[in-house]
């Protein structure tokens, strides 16, 4: 730290301003109005960033949290985000989130216990010994339900599937229940993107250590391909897991004690959750057209 | 084939099998016996109505001319007016001649409670029918609370229907206030009314996990009004 401070000023000045070009260059795709503008010239730190949210509820506000980086070690805060209470807000439903988590753990699930029944026994006419004579119990085989290595009559027959599936408002009840739990138990973090400067573990695992960031990390992306730095850094570490946002599920987010995630991944969320939250039936929509024959 | 057609084979008497009680396979000799189901059967070209004979038509009366027609993609609009559409419309911001009132959200936001609509912009009020259930024993009738239940279960009895709830969803805020406010709504109700046989005293269950009322009665029309008050 004492033997080169030059240079680590220096490599900071130029994460900050890699991280703040990226950031901006993201941006541009997705809802983003950030007020300062311009790429050569390194801003003033916190910047604010306004997010235009669809729906806009009637009494709440949108809430905000800090938005961080991954690119430096030191935490600093790039901006502010606004959240859409409706999903960031809504009520910790504890039922809806044990049913969800029941259907992940049963849906799968699959019961192979077989008993054959007594027409797949060997030689069941045979009687073993003469009705009446012998002192013994009479018998009409040796493979009776009473008999050691006899069939069973009302076993389990077979392969029984659990497979259900969840209503779906239920579900998306039970993400909304389920961010907004973490939400409020400061267990989400929200990040500009997941370009980090090496591939080596150590990195990401002091950087959360030194930010108290718990044992095991959700990373949410957009899309599922992911920077070779952080994929290297979560596989070599445990507890750490790389998803795109189509993976994102209840048990996943409960299971893992913080949530990271990129912006975004947050538009792709939320834009998915409200268009869900306030539309009606979308399967029974229209296909689109086929294209004009020529 | 399967273990019980087998066994009534073997237990039947040849005469019958061959006879044909038992056929399986068409007198033809193909199988399966019609070609109705198949591909090129079902794929075939439709003849038009003109076409059949008189027999296969509704009353023996059969169209003699049908028109010609032609294609366009004009009017769309008045197909795409028809067809379903998952996206929910935005409601306007005055009432409208149904009875339909757009919330205030400056009212709303006064009181400690606030009553969401749902995702039809109407209020989350809905009828809960359950069949009478005689809890409560007749020697227990000494108990006020338990008495206060059984004057409501017994008028439902009298009347010879099922039990009706009003459930009220979607509620966020201190439910105890708004379920409080709400009953002192509803007895004023009552009271205006002028009626004896609804003097019953009003019941209410408030679930704070899954954030509902629950009032024991056909109360959803002063429900309505009474969120219509606070501007819900």
């Amino acid at each position: 730290m004492i033997k080169s401070l030059s240079l680590t000023k220096i490599l900071r000045y130029c994460a900050i301003v890699r991280s703040i070009r990226y950031f901006e260059s993201s941006s541009q795709s997705s809802t983003f109005s950030p007020e300062s503008s311009t790429n050569s010239i390194p801003q003033q730190l916190p910047l604010i960033v306004s997010r235009q949210l669809e729906y806009p509820h009637i009494r709440y506000p949108s809430l905000q949290a800090w938005l961080e980086t991954l690119g430096q070690k030191r935490d600093e805060k790039l901006g502010i985000v606004d959240l859409h209470p409706s999903i960031w807000q809504t009520s910790p439903r504890l039922d809806i989130l044990y049913e969800n988590i029941e259907w992940q753990k049963t849906y799968k699930t699959i019961d192979w216990a077989y008993t054959p029944p007594h027409h797949e026994y060997p030689n069941m006419r045979a009687k073993p010994w003469p009705q009446k004579g012998t002192g013994r119990a009479r018998h009409k085989s040796r493979y009776g339900p009473q008999w050691k290595g006899g069939y069973k009559v009302n076993g389990p027959k077979g392969p029984t599937s659990f497979f259900y599936v969840l209503p779906k408002e239920k579900r998306i009840e039970g993400l909304c229940a389920a961010l907004t739990v973490k939400l409020h138990q400061n267990d989400v973090h929200f990040v500009d993107s997941f370009d980090l400067p090496t591939h080596q573990p150590t990195y990401l695992q002091e950087l959360s250590e030194d930010r108290f960031w718990g044992p095991s990390i959700l990373f949410v992306d957009d899309t599922d391909i992911m920077p070779h730095n952080i994929m290297f850094a979560c596989a070599k570490t445990e507890g750490f897991t790389l998803m795109p946002v189509y993976g994102l599920n209840v048990y996943s987010i409960l299971k893992h004690t913080t949530l990271v995630l990129t912006i975004r991944a947050l538009n792709k969320i939320e834009k998915k959750l409200l268009h869900a939250l306030h539309s009606y039936d979308t399967q029974k929509d229209q296909p689109p057209p086929p294209p004009d024959e020529p | 084939m399967s273990l019980v057609l087998r066994n009534i084979i073997r237990r039947c008497p040849w005469t019958i099998i061959n006879k044909g009680s038992l056929r399986f396979w068409s007198s033809n000799g193909q199988f399966p016996s019609h070609p109705m189901g198949t591909e090129e059967y079902e794929n075939q070209p439709r003849k038009s109505i003109t076409e059949l004979p008189d027999e296969l038509t509704e009353h023996g009366i059969k169209p003699k001319f049908i028109s010609g027609y032609e294609t366009t993609k004009d009017g769309w609009e008045w197909v795409d007016n028809i067809l379903f559409k998952s996206k929910i419309p935005e409601p306007p911001n005055h009432p409208t001649p149904s009875g339909w009132i757009p919330p205030n959200p400056i009212l709303a936001r006064q009181w400690p409670y606030f009553v969401d609509r749902d995702r039809f912009h109407s209020y989350a009020l809905y009828v809960r029918i359950l069949p009478v259930m005689l809890e409560y024993w007749l020697h227990e009738q000494h108990r006020y609370y338990l008495n206060i239940f059984r004057r409501r279960v017994e008028y439902d009895i009298y009347a010879q229907r099922t039990r009706r709830f009003s459930l009220l969803e979607l509620i966020s805020g201190d439910i105890w206030a708004l379920d409080h406010d709400l009953k002192n709504y509803l007895t004023k109700r009552v009271e205006l009314t002028n009626d004896k046989s609804k003097e019953l005293p009003i019941l209410s269950q408030v679930d704070e996990i899954k954030r509902h009322i629950l009032i024991d009665g056909e109360y959803e029309e002063w429900v309505a009004d009474f969120l219509k008050e606070k501007g819900f």
